[in-house]
């Protein structure tokens, strides 16, 4: 029940600033830094824009960066996973060492340089990070696939002249859709605290776009006289990656059966 | 055993010769110089502060250049701080966050294992059902967060820790809890769940029928095998405190190399940013490297299943 809520409230905070009609780059300069009142329910930021719209925006694109750079790295991730499983043998220990060595090299550094030098774009945003986070995903599947492909219902197929790649989409992904959910699950919230971190190093969704992050750090700059142009923004980061963290977790118990860790939320 | 060992080790130099090759190469072709956000400057003083860098000369040559001062750890001038080496901006950072970072790793161990002990050793209390709740929290705390959090809270409005800079002990209360909070929710959630799959196996009941107290059981058999998700965590773990350290310095105004990394990065500082992307690489590979070692310590019949495919 409340997996459905979770993600019922994530698609309707898709649509939200279109539903409310809010427009979070409206300038009101004399009325700046104005405390949360009725007609802005969050109050307003330093160049009068309503935060309410500001923060429902920002939770837009947080989320969407979110959702699109995970499901590139899932691609990804699953496409090698599943090849290096499934083919085995030389193809597999090399795309497996390939995956090793990725694994030491400092990502968010490159990705910190590719926005300092390239340029911020969204595209470009959830491109990079989608592309950091396929490792884990590649090696849990490649271990999942190498199980599953020596089972009877694969024998079959392959015995009934199906295509390799027929075998992957139509016998094997399926059986392992759950894991690929579960490693979805993992990556969104990794992908929008990453977001959030470089946009609030200046380096993220270029203005007059705002993320969560970007509010994150407008609201440090005046911490001490209007805290709650941090309160806001900081809510919603923390909520949206902690119902997913929790999503996560529920589902991974579910997948686990019974036993460990069933008793928490 | 000790084949695998050197294995790994020539593996990690291998891997730390193709990042700073590969991160010379990228950050001089990447576009944008270090002379370009400037006030428009003369071509004259153009050419002549190239020449000083050596950034005339063709890119082979640059590269031979900078791989024969590595080797005498000299990582050339910074470009921004006229007359400062790169070396020595480095070498006065880093004993700050690798402190910052040591101290935020201990913390986060002590606290998730001591945790998940204390959730296990008293079931039915729901001490333990609470103890998950606050850990998904905590977990869902980015520095980002948290960092300006507490410092609203314990600096503005209880005035019980200071803010910012580095002027003594107390300082570094508060970037130390901020880097380690969600990294002891981790540790806790993975040693939980280990230490419950071995407190269900039957040798833990059979100890228990011997007669051991649990807590003896619990020092010498539960902990090392349930130490190998946290020592595989190791990994992962390095990578967040050095990315949450940048965040964190940013906060608290610390004087590590993290700051250092992100105004390089926006200055195009070429020599500086080069510098920090080896050092930040070796530490990351160093703690790759001891993570490995130590599963295969506390575990060696899995890694050598593992070890020939």
């Amino acid at each position: 029940m409340k997996i459905v809520l979770i993600s019922l409230s994530i698609l309707v905070f898709l649509f939200l600033p279109e539903i409310l009609s809010l427009s979070a780059t409206e300038i009101d300069l004399p009325n700046g830094n104005q405390a949360p009142s009725l007609a802005h329910p969050f109050g307003q930021d330093l160049k009068g824009r309503d935060l309410f719209a500001r923060v429902i925006h920002g939770t837009r694109l947080s989320l969407m960066i979110g959702l699109a750079a995970t499901l590139v790295s899932c691609t990804i991730g699953t496409l090698w996973g599943a090849v290096a499983g499934f083919r085995g043998g030389k193809v597999d220990t090399v795309m497996m060492r390939i995956v090793d060595v990725l694994f030491g090299l400092p990502f968010m550094f490159v990705v910190i340089i590719l926005m300092a030098f390239v340029g911020r774009s969204i595209l470009l945003l959830f491109l990079v990070l989608g592309l950091i986070h396929w490792l884990t995903m590649a090696r849990v599947l490649r271990a999942e696939v190498t199980l599953i492909k020596n089972r009877e219902f694969v024998q079959a197929a392959r015995s009934l002249g199906c295509s390799t790649w027929r075998i992957l989409s139509r016998h094997i992904l399926p059986n392992i859709s759950d894991t690929i959910i579960v490693y979805m699950t993992f990556t969104i919230p990794g992908v929008v605290l990453e977001e959030a971190f470089l946009s609030f190093l200046g380096l993220g969704v270029p203005a007059p776009e705002a993320s969560l992050g970007t509010l994150v750090r407008e609201g440090i700059i005046t911490l001490s006289v209007h805290p709650w142009q941090l309160f806001f923004p900081a809510f919603f980061l923390l909520t949206i990656i902690f119902s997913v963290n929790w999503l996560s977790r529920r589902l991974q118990c579910r997948l686990a059966g019974q036993g460990i860790a069933t008793r928490n939320g | 055993m000790k084949k695998r060992i050197l294995l790994r080790l020539g593996s990690t130099f291998l891997v730390l010769a193709c990042i700073i090759t590969a991160s010379f190469f990228l950050i001089r072709l990447a576009p944008g110089g270090p002379f370009d956000a400037e006030r428009a400057i003369s071509p004259e003083i153009r050419a002549q502060l190239m020449r000083q860098y050596g950034l005339d000369q063709p890119l082979h040559v640059q590269y031979l250049h900078y791989i024969e001062n590595l080797l005498h750890f000299d990582l050339g001038m910074s470009m921004k701080y006229p007359g400062k080496s790169v070396s020595g901006i480095l070498s006065e950072g880093l004993p700050w966050s690798a402190g910052l970072g040591a101290f935020a790793l201990l913390t986060a161990l002590f606290f998730g294992i001591s945790m998940a002990w204390l959730g296990v050793q008293m079931p039915g209390r729901n001490l333990d059902r609470w103890l998950t709740r606050i850990s998904l929290v905590c977990l869902s705390l980015p520095g980002i967060i948290i960092a300006p959090l507490s410092v609203l809270i314990f600096s503005l409005w209880l005035g019980l820790l200071p803010a910012g800079l580095l002027e003594g002990p107390e300082h570094l209360v508060l970037p130390v809890f901020a880097l380690a909070i969600p990294l002891a929710a981790r540790i806790f959630l993975l040693m939980r769940d280990s230490i419950q799959t071995q407190t269900a196996s039957t040798w833990f009941k059979a100890a228990l029928g011997r007669g051991i107290t649990s807590s003896t059981i619990f020092l010498r058999h539960v902990l090392r095998h349930a130490m190998a998700p946290v020592a595989a965590f190791l990994a992962p773990a390095s990578a967040a405190l050095l990315t949450g350290s940048i965040v964190i310095e940013t906060v608290f105004i610390l004087p590590g190399i993290g700051r250092h990394f992100i105004q390089a990065a926006l200055n195009r500082d070429l020599t500086l940013i080069t510098g920090t992307v080896i050092v930040y690489s070796a530490i990351l590979l160093f703690f790759n490297l001891l993570a490995d070692l130590l599963l295969m310590l506390l575990d060696p019949a899995k890694t050598d299943l593992e070890a020939d495919p």
